[in-house]
């Protein structure tokens, strides 16, 4: 809790679920991150998680697991398959994520 | 026809509207609408009438199905669609079970929906052969932390349940936790309970054990077939 605290799981979700679904929307992220999150309508704490990959707290915060791993899937950000695992492996000893979206 | 009983992938439905069951009533659907999966493109004809059939005999037979007239069809209905109806000849009816996000119907419901299924083919009034497939991993977690590994245990236990037609204690034995124990996609068992269901927990004539895709996930599954004897 605390660093968490204000990423909303319903937001992330709908946000990946664009990157899986929306082809546009993921060329989009793969041009300008930046603009890809604008249009998300993300909150600032939410978009700095996803600008930055931090996976950890993706997880712990609720994003659907499937949905998530969109970003090894798509080569997002720099995030490969054991930097992704090493990070959901951590947050979930630190916890299980706080909704049931899981 | 060819009913597939599947569970989307956050293609057809997210969790601003995310239904425990529901029957695709089109004239037709196509795909792939996900990102990253190397899939042929596929343009499926529907059967609006016996899926408009099926959704009237469910909800009169107290299943609260949804129905969508508008589908987006995912890999799990694609794939299977490229091997089985290369040539897109077959009229398909897909009907989707919630077994990727929580909470999800119990293994029980899921077998009367197929039990459901089954009578609703049998009175259905037209001349086409029926069809059912169903897919679904028995053990596999994609994106969390377990994903990699497979629950050996319960993969050995639901091959041993569904080549000896013990549907009961399929059943019995799938609750949710456990489902979800196996991995984050054990959900997708029940689309094979469903099938049972509709098969009368009949022993299949064909089961394959499948245990290591080439790929980076690991994945316990298997292929089977069954002839139905008629209700």
């Amino acid at each position: 809790v605390g660093a968490d605290r204000a990423l909303n799981a319903y937001r992330l979700n709908r946000f990946f679920y664009l990157l899986h679904t929306d082809a546009e929307f993921l060329e989009t992220f793969r041009r300008d991150a930046n603009a890809a999150i604008a249009r998300a309508a993300l909150e600032p704490d939410e978009a700095r998680a996803v600008g930055q990959a931090q996976v950890g707290d993706l997880y712990r915060a609720g994003a659907h697991p499937f949905l998530l791993h969109g970003l090894v899937r798509h080569r997002l950000c720099g995030v490969d398959q054991a930097s992704y695992m090493a990070a959901v492996r951590d947050a979930a000893k630190a916890g299980s994520p706080r909704t049931r979206a899981r | 026809v060819l009913v597939i009983v599947t569970s989307d992938h956050f293609v057809q439905f997210f969790f601003d509207n995310m239904p425990a069951f529901c029957v695709g009533v089109v004239d037709q659907a196509d795909g792939p609408h996900e990102n990253g999966f190397q899939i042929d493109p596929y343009r499926a004809r529907g059967h609006r009438a016996f899926a408009a059939g099926l959704l009237e005999h469910g909800l009169r037979a107290g299943f609260d199905l949804a129905s969508a007239e508008e589908l987006r069809l995912d890999h799990s209905i694609l794939v299977p669609l490229h091997f089985l109806v290369p040539d897109a000849a077959l009229p398909i009816v897909p009907v989707y079970i919630k077994g990727l996000a929580q909470p999800m119907p119990s293994a029980r419901r899921c077998y009367r929906l197929g039990r459901m299924l089954r009578t609703f083919i049998a009175r259905w009034p037209g001349d086409e052969r029926v069809a059912i497939v169903a897919t679904g991993s028995f053990s596999l977690e994609v994106g969390g932390p377990k994903m990699g590994q497979v629950d050996e245990e319960w993969y050995a236990e639901v091959l041993s349940m569904i080549r000896e037609g013990r549907a009961v204690d399929l059943v019995r034995r799938a609750t949710p936790k456990r489902l979800i124990k196996s991995g984050n996609t054990g959900g997708e068992l029940l689309n094979w309970i469903a099938l049972l269901g509709a098969l009368d927990a009949a022993k299949p004539v064909f089961l394959e054990a499948d245990r290591q895709p080439p790929d980076l996930r690991q994945d316990a599954h298997a292929y089977a077939a069954w002839e139905p004897t008629a209700p």
